[in-house]
């Protein structure tokens, strides 16, 4: 079995004589939240559209649970929820009764689906209020809500905190992190805010002038961005005392029997290499690990950064 | 396919441009009742009547015009607000949602020639220039059905356009240069065009007085001839989207 | 030839009922197969698929059962995934917060052993080293104690006893503690007997963490203790005024081995709010917190009252 919810393979889309897109191949894992990074225009609605068939694919594949999407919509699409740019919904229905034409259409898991749906982003039931009356944000809420509608596996998201304001976009954070904790969904989510994906996602794919230029996990990522000293001694426990008596160390972690790593990186490296090497503790090496993802996303993309 | 239709018109509510181009449907009939009242007639044979009241203009231009504007009524939000991406993914066939919106046109159709049916009887009894008989009434029904359902299928060609673009104001423009192009096409060949096409149809028999037409009617051609263009249309709405925008 | 116009038109009724018929067959048709390929994929294993029905559809009860029960599942197997992830986390902090101590405080010893350093120094190293012993007997005391819990192997001995009177006694003890670090404290128990089923040892524990966390991290200048009743609870309110905690990290403070401040150095273990919050639900209460950053926490436990 294919452990991919969505994997494409050279995914490329040309625009009027321009590559929008590139030879793009996206692993989304089952069941993890996948973040793909860029700035506007980057090209990441262009590859969710074409994810999801909505544009045609110039060339290469996409793969939705292990099938290519055309051909397969009736299969495909009730597993998929999706909301891709601003949600659209008819300016002349109230939210429940557009949230109750979808729901129509597509069939619910569950007997009050619309009311749960609403429920969960935070809008009321039978409201009164007309779409077109809505708010950028509440357009946004519904939006979401119609894509969680009928409870589906995998959720491919563009941009879902557009418009929200602060205290939105951390229920939102919530909402996608309790999906894939409590539910296990699989999440396809795009941003160009760094900070924001990086609290949610599992996965990062750095999508820049429409090719992937990484893409990796945020666990891996995350060692990029630590600041901290390595040392390799040969004693820890001498160590570990030369550095609280002498440099009032206290946040420090052993990673083994001969190597100290230290949080503190406005220390002295130096003076601590002196010390140690003084007090009868070899250091057979240092190292500084200073850096940003921002630092290392800017040198990646060759300086232009992702956000 | 009828969960589509009945999704539909859910769509519709709220929409006040609905009822009042309903309100068209009285415009001839009441025209009529002038008309006969200016020149103080009285029995007068009930076609002749009817002949202003539903067959005249509410078939050449009214009745296309009020449809053309109810399909770009239908298409237009749902591509103005970007629901159509939504739908897709659902996924709504593209067949599906062509015909459930033809099939409001349709029923639209028939609602508003009902209404022609009515106010002509209501304007020509009540005020007492035709007699009250069933036979007129019959006829004059069958006719008004007659014309609902082939003109809303004479529309398919406006339709089709509508759905591919997503101007409001193209689409009414669309509607207009289609029904002119019948009028002005209607002497050179009534089989050309689609809406020519069904008046052709409705005056097969010679019954209804005073609508002159310059081919003899021949039905069979005339239905060809709308089905060819009803055949172009739906295939050209398929095209258009399916290629995505 | 005649043909009967009455015979005709029952012939077109009955071709109307064979056509509608036929097209409702086929929707059970379909909705069957779409049944059996959606219990095909959830046999190996993808509980998150679900059936879709519609309003009308004759086999939607079926539908929603099914989804119920591969939800109930789901939410089941999800919950002994996380239980699995919270002891391997167990085991890499015990790295952390055992190792890292245990060496230092060899450390220590072994400095003050081969004589490397006397007299007043001396002295002091042994005082660290004690006072780093303790804390690393507290915090295996605490793990013992929720691994106990989390087994279901503590024995609880519920009795039936006054809430209040026995909030007193807890405070009594702490208020020197408090006033030691310059904390303002404002107690209000009321005088009424709030007769209550608990264990009083686990009482204790769970007012004894709190006011420990407000203690250790908190950094409040006033603390307060209020307790009020409503029909059938009790609620304890136990609340500061010190720095407050992140939303982000607020839905997580109960988790075990949370800890807000990425500050390895900082004192707790991480496990203090995890107990209080196992010790309150199994006297069937609750324990929530809310916190507005810079202004404070608040702790509210709520215990029902003895019938």
């Amino acid at each position: 079995m294919n452990g991919f919810a969505i994997e494409t393979r050279g995914l490329t889309k040309i625009y009027g004589g321009q590559k929008a897109v590139d030879g793009v191949d996206l692993h989304v894992g089952k069941g993890r939240v996948y973040g793909l990074l860029g700035r506007n225009g980057a090209g990441k609605t262009t590859v969710m559209k074409m994810i999801l068939g909505l544009t045609s694919i110039t060339s290469g594949e996409a793969y939705v649970f292990g099938q290519t999407v055309k051909g397969h919509e009736k299969r495909i699409y009730p597993r998929i929820g999706a909301m891709i740019e601003s949600p659209g919904f008819y300016p002349n229905l109230t939210g429940t009764e557009n949230l109750e034409i979808f729901a129509a259409l597509r069939g619910t898991p569950c007997p009050n689906a619309v009311k749960n749906a609403l429920e969960v982003v935070g809008l009321p039931y039978k409201d009164k209020k007309l779409f077109g009356k809505y708010s950028l944000g509440m357009k946004q809420r519904l939006g979401i809500a119609c894509a969680i509608l009928h409870d589906p596996e995998l959720l491919i998201l563009d941009e879902p905190t557009n418009g929200l304001d602060p205290i939105g976009i951390a229920e939102m954070r919530e909402f996608l992190r309790g999906l894939r904790t409590q539910r296990g969904k699989t999440i396809l989510i795009s941003s160009h805010i760094l900070s924001e994906i990086a609290l949610v996602a599992d996965d990062i794919g750095i999508i820049h002038h429409g090719v992937l230029l990484e893409e990796n996990s945020m666990a891996a990522l995350e060692k990029k961005n630590r600041k901290y000293i390595q040392l390799q001694v040969s004693d820890v426990s001498r160590a570990s005392l030369i550095l609280e008596r002498q440099f009032h160390a206290g946040d420090y972690d052993l990673q083994d029997e001969h190597s100290l790593r230290l949080y503190d990186t406005a220390l002295d490296m130096g003076a601590i290499n002196k010390a140690l090497v003084m007090q009868g503790v070899t250091v057979s090496g240092s190292q500084l690990c200073n850096d940003t993802l921002e630092d290392y996303f800017k040198r990646i993309t060759g300086g232009e950064g992702i956000a | 396919m009828l969960k589509l239709i009945h999704i539909e018109f859910i769509k519709l509510r709220r929409r006040k441009l609905i009822w009042l181009m309903l309100l068209a449907a009285l415009f001839m009939p009441f025209f009529a009742f002038l008309y006969f009242h200016y020149f103080g007639d009285t029995g007068i044979v009930p076609a002749a009547f009817y002949r202003w009241s539903a067959f005249g203009f509410t078939l050449f231009i009214i009745l296309p015009f009020v449809l053309g504007m109810l399909c770009a009524v239908l298409v237009h939000d749902e591509n103005r607000f970007d629901v159509l991406k939504q739908l897709w993914i659902v996924p709504v066939s593209k067949l599906g949602y062509f015909f459930s919106k033809f099939f409001v046109m349709l029923i639209y159709s028939v609602g508003f020639m009902l209404i022609t049916a009515i106010a002509s009887v209501l304007f020509s009894v009540l005020p007492g220039y035709v007699a009250f008989e069933w036979n007129s009434i019959g006829f004059l029904l069958q006719k008004c059905m007659e014309i609902a359902l082939l003109t809303a299928l004479a529309m398919l060609p406006v339709f089709a356009i509508a759905a591919s673009r997503k101007g409001y104001i193209l689409s009414v423009c669309v509607t207009l240069i289609y029904a002119f192009a019948s009028f002005f096409m209607t002497p050179i060949n009534l089989y050309l065009h689609p809406l020519s096409s069904v008046s052709a149809i409705i005056s097969r028999n010679g019954d209804i007085p005073g609508l002159v037409l310059p081919q003899a009617a021949h039905v069979p051609m005339a239905l060809l001839c709308i089905s060819v263009w009803g055949i172009a249309a739906v295939l050209f709405a398929m095209v258009s989207l399916n290629r995505g925008r | 030839m005649d043909i009967n116009p009455y015979l005709l038109m029952a012939l077109l009724a009955a071709l109307l009922a064979i056509g509608y018929l036929g097209a409702r067959l086929r929707r059970v048709h379909g909705q069957l197969s779409r049944i059996r390929e959606a219990l095909t994929d959830m046999k190996a294993g993808n509980l998150n698929r679900r059936v879709l029905a519609g309003e009308s559809d004759p086999a939607r009860q079926i539908c929603y059962d099914i989804n119920q029960i591969a939800m109930s599942s789901q939410a089941q197997l999800i919950r002994q995934k996380q239980s699995q992830q919270a002891y391997k986390r167990l085991m890499t902090s015990l790295s952390h917060d055992v190792k890292t101590p245990l060496a230092s405080l060899v450390g220590y010893l072994e400095a003050v052993e081969s004589g490397m350093v006397t007299g007043e120094e001396r002295e002091a190293y042994i005082r660290v080293a004690v006072d780093k012993a303790h804390r690393l007997r507290t915090f295996v005391n605490a793990l013992f104690e929720w691994v106990k819990l989390d087994a279901g192997e503590r024995i609880f001995h519920f009795q039936l006893c006054d809430l209040n009177e026995l909030s007193r006694h807890i405070m009594a003890d702490w208020v020197p503690l408090l006033e030691e670090n310059h904390i303002a404290y404002e107690i209000e128990i009321p005088e009424a007997e709030y007769m209550t089923r608990l264990d009083p040892t686990a009482y204790t524990r769970i007012l004894n963490n709190l006011l420990q966390n407000i203690l250790v991290h908190s950094g409040a200048a006033q603390a307060s203790l209020t307790i009020t009743e409503t029909e059938e609870a009790a609620r304890i309110m136990v609340a500061d005024n010190g720095k407050g905690i992140a939303p982000g990290d607020l839905p997580h403070i109960f988790e075990r081995m949370y800890r807000c401040d990425q500050a390895r150095g900082a004192r707790g273990n991480g496990l203090g709010l995890s107990i209080a919050r196992e010790l309150a639900s199994a006297h069937q209460g609750t324990l929530t917190a809310s916190s507005a950053p810079g202004a404070g926490t608040a702790f509210t436990l709520v215990l029902p009252k003895a019938p």
